[in-house]
């Protein structure tokens, strides 16, 4: 989502004109509004997807098997294509993308040619279209987006609350990382180090987490208060005790739908020789998900490297049967942050460029190489508090299932809306801007 | 031997869990060693036991044990 607030006031405005109209034209003013909403965030985008929607539909509809498999190969490849119109730098504003939105839909689209059972028109459109999701997911199942018909107090607080909630990950947590992160990435060639570049990728797989979990929590806070169940992204990833355990955790969906469309397929037809039909299943799966960020070298190494951890570790398991133990969660982070230093790289001259300067292992002098870097030449300490910032994450990652169950709980309490909107009003960085990560892909 | 019966004795002995803890609503869900590996793994030795080829749909979309047994009980049916 491009958020510049107007999404919320669309989206205000939407669930009041929502519940006032009769319930038979509930989908035909989402599809009005949500594709109003495309057309104002790129006309482009709103063109790709009505085009791209009508052939799914006719191919659906009077295809033969053959010309729907002909279909999934386009809509897969048209991914590749669009990905290498995208401007890959980390500045990419949603604004300057080509189009926005199109790695989530078309994965819906391939879904619809994939399956046997029937979708009507406004039902297809209305996934693909959906306002509160459309420029990064959580990536639904077509037949599965379907509305309440009545109006349900409980159902309106709980999206409220959820929007609160992703709020402050973005504002108050998220945004305040960017700033160590990119100041850390940043450093001049004299001031690098390996440890900084480290914690750099660190603060980058929580900041990333942070961000896009946000813009999950706002696009399932926003269904719930239109009346749709939109399907969870994230499930507290960090308490992961094993990189598997950690992509049962992760972008759900889109695993969900690889899990669905390319690991069981390889591994079913190949379950002759089942052990290494798992491990082509797991390499062909991973590599492609880096692919599907971008067509970028340091994607691509983030999808093999994941691949290989999965790897490693199943033979480790089934194999040779080694179980996990204490030091399982600690490696499975330091793995996670190892491989999300090349997600944040992107390219490879970017990775030569970073390798080169950094000839040192830790910092020659740790205030000036380090903490002045992180503080921005020291001027955060004033400014924005590292302390502060670093309280607050801590606070954040310490009780994050209190939090979550807090926050998806029926129970709601006065307590709640005043402590989020205090640490939102005073804890949140509105002024820097920052774009969504996952809008890019 | 009904189709159950084989299937539960199957999971018990592949599992290691008792075998009137497996029910038809018994689902991966309930064993906590029953991962997408055991999975596919345990529908081979279905196929195997009764002499049958399962679709990829129905190793995909049965939600517990007793979707797999009613598939095979409709199949052998036919």
């Amino acid at each position: 989502m491009i958020f510049d607030w107007l999404y919320l006031w669309v989206l205000l405005a939407a669930t009041i004109i929502h519940y006032c109209t009769p319930v038979k034209h509930r989908t035909t003013l989402l599809i009005t509004l949500s594709l109003g909403l495309i057309f104002y965030w790129s006309p482009e985008s709103l063109l790709a997807l009505l085009f791209t929607t009508v052939i799914t539909f006719l191919l659906k509809q009077y295809g033969s098997k053959g010309m729907k498999a002909f279909g999934i190969i386009l809509l897969a490849s048209s991914i590749l294509a669009i990905k290498t119109q995208l401007p890959w730098a980390g500045t990419s504003s949603p604004q300057t993308l080509l189009l926005i939105g199109y790695s989530y839909f078309t994965l819906q689209n391939i879904s619809v040619l994939a399956s046997t059972t029937q979708i009507g028109w406004s039902q297809l459109l209305l996934t693909n279209a959906f306002f509160p999701k459309f420029i990064a997911g959580p990536i639904a199942e077509p037949y599965k987006l379907t509305a309440t018909k009545d109006l349900h107090p409980e159902q309106m607080i709980a999206g409220i609350k959820r929007i609160l909630y992703g709020l402050v990950k973005k504002f108050v947590l998220a945004d305040r990382l960017s700033i160590f992160v990119n100041n850390l990435f940043d450093a001049p060639p004299d001031q690098s180090s390996l440890f900084s570049l480290f914690f750099a990728s660190m603060l980058f797989t929580f900041q990333m987490y942070l961000d896009f979990s946000a813009y999950s929590d706002l696009a399932i806070g926003g269904g719930k208060l239109l009346g749709y169940q939109i399907p969870e992204n994230f499930d507290l990833p960090f308490r992961a005790k094993s990189i598997a355990q950690y992509w049962r955790k992760t972008h759900m969906t889109l695993i969900k739908w690889l899990t669905t469309h390319l690991y069981y397929p390889i591994q079913y037809q190949l379950r002759d020789r089942l052990i290494t039909g798992t491990l082509l299943a797991i390499f062909i799966t991973f590599t492609l998900s880096g692919l599907w960020h971008g067509l970028a070298i340091g994607f691509l190494i983030w999808g093999i490297l994941n691949a290989l951890y999965l790897m490693v570790e199943f033979v480790a398991k089934k194999k040779l049967g080694i179980q996990g133990g204490w030091w399982s969660w600690p490696l499975t982070l330091l793995l996670i942050i190892l491989s999300n230093f090349f997600f944040r790289i992107k390219d490879w001259s970017t990775f030569t460029n970073t390798i080169e300067k950094t000839t040192l292992l830790f910092p020659k002098d740790w205030t000036v190489d380090f903490w002045a870097i992180l503080a921005d030449g020291g001027h955060l300490l004033q400014q924005y508090n590292i302390l502060e910032s670093f309280l607050l994450f801590a606070l954040f990652f310490a009780a994050e299932p209190f939090w979550e169950r807090t926050v998806k709980s029926a129970r709601t309490s006065i307590t709640f809306f005043v402590t989020i909107l205090f640490v939102l009003i005073f804890f949140g960085y509105f002024h820097l801007g920052e774009e969504f990560i996952y809008v890019q892909f | 031997m009904t189709v159950f019966k084989k299937i539960q004795q199957l999971l018990s002995e592949y599992f290691k869990e008792p075998i009137e803890s497996i029910t038809l609503e018994t689902s991966a869900y309930d064993i906590a060693s029953w991962d997408s590996f055991s999975h596919m793994e345990l529908m081979t030795k279905i196929e195997n036991e009764f002499q049958i080829t399962l679709p990829l749909k129905v190793i995909m979309d049965s939600e517990n044990i007793g979707d797999i047994a009613n598939y095979i009980d409709e199949v052998s049916q036919q």
